[in-house]
């Protein structure tokens, strides 16, 4: 049951009872119904079970890494199978058992052993190089697993793994990607930027059915990822050349794939937003294709080698963009009762107007209209929201027919 | 049938394992062994454990010895070897497939960077053969010898370390 939807239960019961909607004993009913759980993570076996899985995990790893030579290659990795194979059957035994959370840990354990399988065939035959493509194996067929059964805590791994690996792919000059980014280093904010948004999409294609917290993981994400590229790429005109200049000038395709692969990615899970107004769910969407735009924007200005004030011009439609997805992502979780992208739009926000203040900070006068114009703003935002939880909780107990 | 799934996915990530052993193993079984000079080693990697780091003679190649064109970073370079003082030597390099002479082996690497030196542009190949994993504690080779590296090319050029020799031993 979404948390949500229980606190939610638990604020409104009162008001229904003194407005004489549902007697005392029928709250109470309704309330017993629904019993207080806390939220996943913050039952101690969930935690106790993960972190035990982690660090069997660990213990695994480094037993392989201490290299036994005086064992054969096939012992070797016959033992870290039985260990793979045994850690998710006793994960299926306990969930089928009733014991889920328990078996979370194990499926974790038994995620974590096949990356030590993969290790330890690179070990055994001294493969050296290629180490994104290792995490690339881990990842590509843990996840499959993952989503069948399905376990919330063997899709995070999936997904930490598929992390991991976009980040050594991106710093692997040998990549596709990474020789696009040697050529020129700011592109590499805008390849994240790109996958910040890609994940976001990724993260809305789960829907609110039973992949709900994959969802919420991905989402958040994504948003962590699109806000940590794009405030570098704001600020491109004031880290000078050492920045924006690059080596080549040939077209980073991969990049360029990339982003065009985010705005599809983005146009297909616009149609697994909640259900409103077509005008109204493309929002979203629109918001996100906006700073694909712009990352498409800063491609060719940085290919072309543009002028300084191109780069000005392109930092305050940073500032505007960052801005509007901010404000997007407040005024669509206030409506979808979304409170992670509140929670991310006033981040957006607040980390915005600090890149404005290092960006301005040569001209007061011009921070201090920008800051005072981000506050008011701010405020006014405040109120809206205010005004629109009263008309929203006015709506929901006014008496049927009235309306 | 979700439960079965699963199963069929995990039992897929033994198969993949087990698969890919095995296919190293053929590889290795039906390779050529020769022997490179070594001049540089070295630490430890938190999954695999300690390695002796290694820097082939033949991973620097000067950019004019490239036929073909020049290579971006990725890129595939076939490096031919030809025999010379029990070790084998660069012979040529190309950013193509190339036939052997007579005596000679190619071995395939990829171009991991470009730089300019006394010598004039060179490329750095990395061969997929610079880690020697070994037992804890027996990652720094000792100093001063002559190292060699034992290397099983496959029939494609791909290479596989096998064995590391300080002044004609086998190491560790």
């Amino acid at each position: 049951m979404a948390p949500s939807f229980m606190r939610r239960l638990r604020q409104e019961t009162p008001s229904w009872v003194s407005d004489g909607v549902v007697t005392a004993q029928q709250a109470e009913t309704i309330l017993a119904r629904y019993p207080e759980s806390g939220r996943w993570f913050q039952r101690p076996i969930v935690i106790f079970s993960v972190l035990g899985g982690a660090l069997v995990v660990l213990a695994a790893a480094l037993l392989v890494a201490h290299n036994w030579h005086e064992i054969p290659r096939w012992a070797k990795l016959a033992g870290v199978l039985t260990l793979l194979l045994g850690a998710h059957a006793g994960g299926l035994v306990l969930r089928a058992r009733g014991h889920g959370l328990m078996g979370e840990g194990l499926f974790v354990l038994g995620g974590g052993l096949f990356l030590v399988g993969i290790a330890l065939l690179g070990q055994i035959y001294n493969l050296a190089g290629g180490e994104s493509d290792a995490v690339l194996l881990w990842w590509a067929l843990l996840l499959p697993a993952a989503y069948v059964l399905p376990s919330i805590a063997l899709i995070a791994l999936g997904w930490l793994g598929a992390s991991v690996w976009f980040w050594m792919f991106v710093l692997d000059r040998m990549t596709w990607l990474g020789r696009d980014i040697y050529s020129n280093g700011s592109l590499g904010a805008v390849a994240f930027g790109a996958a910040g948004v890609l994940v976001w999409a990724l993260g809305a294609l789960h829907g609110d059915g039973e992949f709900r917290r994959a969802r919420q993981l991905l989402e958040q994400l994504g948003l962590l990822t699109i806000l940590v590229a794009m405030v570098p790429l704001g600020l491109l005109r004031q880290l000078g050349a050492w920045w924006s200049s690059g080596e080549a000038t040939r077209w980073p395709v991969a990049v360029l794939v990339l982003i065009g692969l985010a705005a599809v990615a983005v146009g297909v899970a616009s149609f697994r937003l909640p259900h409103d107004r077509p005008v109204v769910r493309a929002g979203p969407a629109a918001a996100l294709l906006l700073v694909l735009l712009y990352l498409f924007a800063v491609t060719l200005q940085l290919i072309h080698r543009a002028a300084a004030d191109v780069f000005r011009v392109l930092g305050w439609t940073n500032w505007a963009i960052l801005l509007v997805v901010a404000l997007a992502l407040i005024l669509y979780g206030a409506r979808w009762d979304r409170s992670a992208w509140i929670n991310w739009g006033v981040i957006w926000i607040g980390v915005d107007a600090v890149a404005r203040y290092v960006e301005l900070v040569g001209t007061m006068l011009q921070a201090s209209a920008l800051f005072a114009a981000t506050g008011l703003f701010v405020i006014a935002l405040g109120g809206a929201l205010e005004l629109l939880r009263r008309r929203v909780t006015a709506r929901a107990t006014a008496p049927r027919g009235s309306a | 049938m979700r439960r079965g799934l699963f199963i069929a996915a995990v039992v897929l990530q033994a198969l993949v394992l087990v698969g890919w052993s095995a296919s190293l193993e053929w590889e290795l079984a039906s390779a050529v062994r020769i022997r490179l000079e070594v001049v540089q080693r070295d630490p430890r990697d938190l999954l695999r454990g300690d390695y002796v780091w290694l820097q082939y003679v033949i991973a620097d190649i000067p950019l004019e010895t490239i036929a073909g064109g020049r290579p971006d970073y990725g890129d595939r370079v076939w490096v031919t070897l030809a025999p010379q003082d029990n070790v084998y030597a660069l012979a040529a390099a190309n950013r193509a497939p190339v036939a052997p002479g007579p005596g000679q082996r190619v071995i395939v690497g990829r171009v991991q960077t470009l730089s300019t030196t006394a010598r004039g542009p060179e490329v750095h190949i990395v061969y997929g053969i610079e880690r020697l994993y070994v037992p804890e504690g027996r990652g720094v080779l000792p100093r001063g010898g002559k190292f060699e590296a034992e290397i099983a090319l496959a029939a494609g050029g791909r290479p596989f370390l096998t064995r590391v020799f300080v002044d004609g031993r086998p190491y560790p």
